[in-house]
């Protein structure tokens, strides 16, 4: 949506009538134009966002610690939200499922299936609430009197429909003053928009037709192919996410709202411990925070610290396998976070202390070589990630290994330029640490880079546009 | 590089753009002229590299105050029309002076006829506009993908308005622009790099192409199947239509020219299904908006002969000559008011009334 002249017309409108008004009336104003947004992406499933906000906004409302049924309004809350994801994201699944068990047992019955619709940015929505729900209940936050704070948190424009899972804590207390438009903030926000623009239409949106086209036809692929396609595939994924990311930081931004960074060039990870540090930062954090350390500490105050690494070992794989379930009820999500829970055990197990310092040039090379091995086992699950089942991803590691490499010059560019380029501007963001560090080079090296990102973009950018990958979760 | 800690404003802003406009403005004509130098393709703008030069020299032209009389078509018009040929006729015929270029797009179909001629063949001014279309013309061809990915075809697809303005004219005068399509393809791996081969190698300076052989093998392959059975597809006899319409608002005189098929392509083409054609042609043109002359008869594939044809559906050297001699008798007696030269066999043509 980011993409479309509509949907700048329409935040442009917002932004100057949300610059115009003051205190509580920005909120209901932000508030308005979202659920105006969502009713034209998605008009059959405000009432459900409404009654889920409303719902969470009531329980949260009892989770004062001098409340008397806390615990019962939290564990309804907890409740009725994961409900509400279960049925629409994993109901389809487990009814399907349970009729090809019946089916395979040689019953005739007719199997019962649901086709049941995925509301616009459910997962994202669901795990605000949630987020809600747990700071409130921990202490970490008071319980919001306003219930248009709640619903504006919950389906703020920007980020409903694939994030960043914003905290409640950082959200809310900024609802709480009359945001102003000002200068920095205008060209931080423009900075970001640009960098979501670049890695949206120059990196990502011309490599999914390719990804597109390699995927659906896996039993045709030779080995070159398939090894082309997971690069495709790693690229337009990150560029596309961390696009979006980028795009809706930039939004937020305009409307003094700012999101956290959900990127930080993962793909220079020299482990997948690293990876998930880097790696859609405000999911694997809520993880971190609302499942793994929680369930940790549950566990090792019940079985005492002797059992620390089964533990932990047991807390990675659950939380990695959520992860994955997270994304999707498909059996190959299943797989993508077991593979990457088993690599954070084998990477936890394998931990030794740091050596001696080494040389510089044997710095660089560890460095490298660790990297390429980690994202070589990062490419590795995506296969699984993008793959329709796990049969097809075991037939694309079949056709990967399968003995025919003849290398021409047309694939090496049609691989090696995204690469490259994602590499390049990736180094420029690693080095930068902020976006807005680009304001702080000198007018010369700021017009001369600004020049060829814009070259590159014209040239490179795809004419089609593509819809946002992670909308579909 | 020197740092600075001032907050960011929006004049910072608005004076890295300033200079971000410059350093493109002064880039650009570098790129132009590295490309050319170092390049060895013309600027990919439409469906092929050859359909360039023609309309390179189009623009040339108008922007030099001239107003060409334009041929356009699929590869037929290419080899089939000679510009230099057409102006020295019309000189003798009329003793006035004319000039023209042709604008050929390899695997042309009524569609990109309509683009070119509504938005910038008419808006252009060209004094006249010759539509040479074939039996292939108006059914979808794997050329359309093509088509929308080049640059032009890109443009065309949007609205009318300033977008589309700024395009076209990007096109016609920023090297980025026009050779958008060759950096793409270098870089991506899209496509091989065409190192002086197709033919246009062999275009004149009007973009017609010479090809002064006769290649009998050719006659020997299987007949192209998109000639027969005849395929009609409503937006595409639509696009016809808007031709002629454009060319009647804008006063400009447009003939459709049916091209001759060499005789072993065209016997095995039922007549009914060139009846059929031409009562298309003559529907879709309506009353006095556009001529329509018909060079497939077998008088006129009779007159041409053979030795006229570089293959099925390509005239040959030869044969533009003659071909575009009699389109330039047609053109001063119907639009310049003079007799038809006696020994003239305009007759073996159908022309519309």
């Amino acid at each position: 949506m980011f993409t479309s002249l509509g949907f700048w017309i329409f935040a442009l409108a917002v932004l100057l009538l949300h610059n115009t008004t003051r205190g509580r009336l920005q909120n209901a104003i932000l508030l308005a134009a979202s659920y105006l947004l969502y009713v034209y992406f998605d008009w059959q499933f405000l009432l459900l966002l409404i009654a889920a906000t409303t719902l969470t906004f009531v329980a949260g409302r009892n989770l004062a610690p001098t409340m008397r049924y806390r615990r019962l309004f939290f564990y309804a809350g907890i409740l009725f939200d994961l409900g509400v994801l279960v049925f629409f994201k994993y109901a389809g699944f487990f009814t399907a499922s349970i009729s090809a068990a019946l089916n395979g047992a040689g019953t005739t019955a007719q199997p019962y299936a649901l086709n049941i619709l995925l509301p616009l940015g459910l997962s994202f929505y669901i795990f605000r609430l949630l987020s809600y729900l747990f700071d409130v209940y921990s202490g970490r936050l008071a319980p919001t009197a306003s219930w248009i704070d709640v619903a504006l948190y919950v389906a703020f424009f920007p980020q409903i429909a694939a994030g960043p899972i914003e905290r409640a804590t950082h959200f809310l207390p900024r609802l709480q003053v009359t945001r102003r438009l000002d200068q920095a903030q205008f060209v931080t926000g423009l900075t970001y928009i640009f960098v979501g623009l670049f890695y949206k239409i120059a990196i990502a949106d011309p490599l999914a037709p390719m990804t597109e086209r390699t995927f659906s036809n896996i039993s045709q692929l030779m080995p070159l192919d398939a090894l082309a396609a997971i690069i495709w595939f790693s690229i337009r994924l990150y560029a596309d996410f961390a696009g979006y990311s980028a795009l809706a930081i930039g939004f937020s931004t305009w409307f003094g709202l700012p999101a956290m960074e959900n990127f930080r060039q993962p793909y220079f990870s020299q482990s997948i411990t690293e990876f998930w540090t880097r790696w859609h930062i405000s999911l694997s954090t809520w993880f971190r925070d609302y499942l793994f350390y929680p369930l940790t500490r549950f566990l090792l105050k019940r079985l005492g610290r002797r059992f620390a690494l089964a533990i932990n070992a047991a807390g990675l794989l659950i939380t990695m396998l959520v992860t994955g379930l997270w994304h999707g009820s498909s059996l190959t999500f299943s797989v993508w976070g077991l593979l990457h829970g088993v690599y954070l055990i084998w990477e936890r197990l394998l931990a030794r202390p740091p050596t001696a310092s080494p040389g510089r040039w044997q710095h660089r090379i560890t460095v490298v070589f660790n990297i390429l091995v980690t994202q070589c086992l990062v490419a590795i699950a995506w296969v699984f990630f993008r793959a329709p089942t796990v049969q097809d991803a075991l037939l694309f590691f079949q056709k990967l290994l399968a003995p025919n490499y003849a290398l021409d010059s047309l694939w090496l560019r049609s691989v090696a330029t995204p690469l490259i380029v994602l590499i390049l501007f990736d180094v420029l963001l690693a080095r930068a640490v902020r976006v807005t560090a680009f304001w702080d080079l000198h007018l010369i090296w700021r017009v001369a880079l600004l020049a060829v990102l814009v070259v590159a973009l014209f040239i490179l950018g795809s004419s089609s546009s593509e819809a946002f990958v992670y909308v579909r979760f | 590089m020197s740092g600075s800690n001032r907050p960011v404003t929006v004049w910072r802003l608005l004076l890295t753009l300033l200079c971000l406009a410059i350093v493109l403005v002064v880039c650009d004509p570098i790129v132009g002229l590295l490309a050319r130098r170092f390049y060895p393709e013309p600027p990919y703008i439409l469906l092929d590299l050859p359909s360039f030069y023609g309309l390179d020299r189009f623009w040339q032209m108008t922007d030099a105050g001239q107003k060409p009389i334009v041929f356009t078509g699929s590869s037929m018009v290419f080899h089939g029309v000679s510009p230099h040929v057409f102006d020295s006729s019309i000189a003798t015929l009329t003793g006035k002076s004319v000039v023209s270029v042709d604008v050929g797009v390899t695997g042309q179909t009524s569609d990109i006829a309509r683009d070119l001629v509504q938005n910038i063949f008419i808006p252009k001014g060209a004094s006249a506009i010759f539509y040479t279309t074939e039996m292939r013309a108006y059914a979808a061809r794997i050329t359309l993908a093509s088509y929308q990915r080049s640059p032009l075809g890109y443009i065309m697809q949007f609205e009318p308005g300033l977008r589309k303005t700024l395009g076209l004219w990007l096109l016609q005068h920023s090297a980025l622009a026009r050779y958008h399509n060759n950096i793409h393809d270098l870089l991506t791996g899209a496509r091989p790099i065409e190192y002086g081969v197709g033919y246009y190698n062999v275009l004149d300076d009007r973009g017609h192409a010479s090809a002064w052989d006769v290649q009998d093998a050719t006659l020997s392959m299987p007949i192209p199947n998109d000639f027969t059975p005849l395929k009609i597809e409503a937006p595409y006899q639509a696009a016809l239509t808007e031709i002629a319409t454009a060319c009647q608002q804008s006063n400009t005189p447009c003939i459709v020219v049916n091209m001759p098929l060499h005789r072993t392509l065209y016997q095995v083409i039922p007549t009914t299904e060139l009846a059929q054609f031409r009562t298309m042609i003559l529907e879709s043109l309506g009353k006095g908006k556009a001529a329509f002359w018909d060079f497939n008869t077998d008088s006129c594939i009779a007159w041409l002969g053979d030795k006229s044809f570089l293959d099925r559906d390509h005239l040959n050297e030869p044969g533009a000559k003659k071909f575009t001699y009699l389109l330039a008798v047609l053109y001063a007696h119907q639009f310049m008011g003079q007799p038809i030269p006696a020994e003239s066999p305009v007759d073996c043509a159908y022309r519309s009334s």
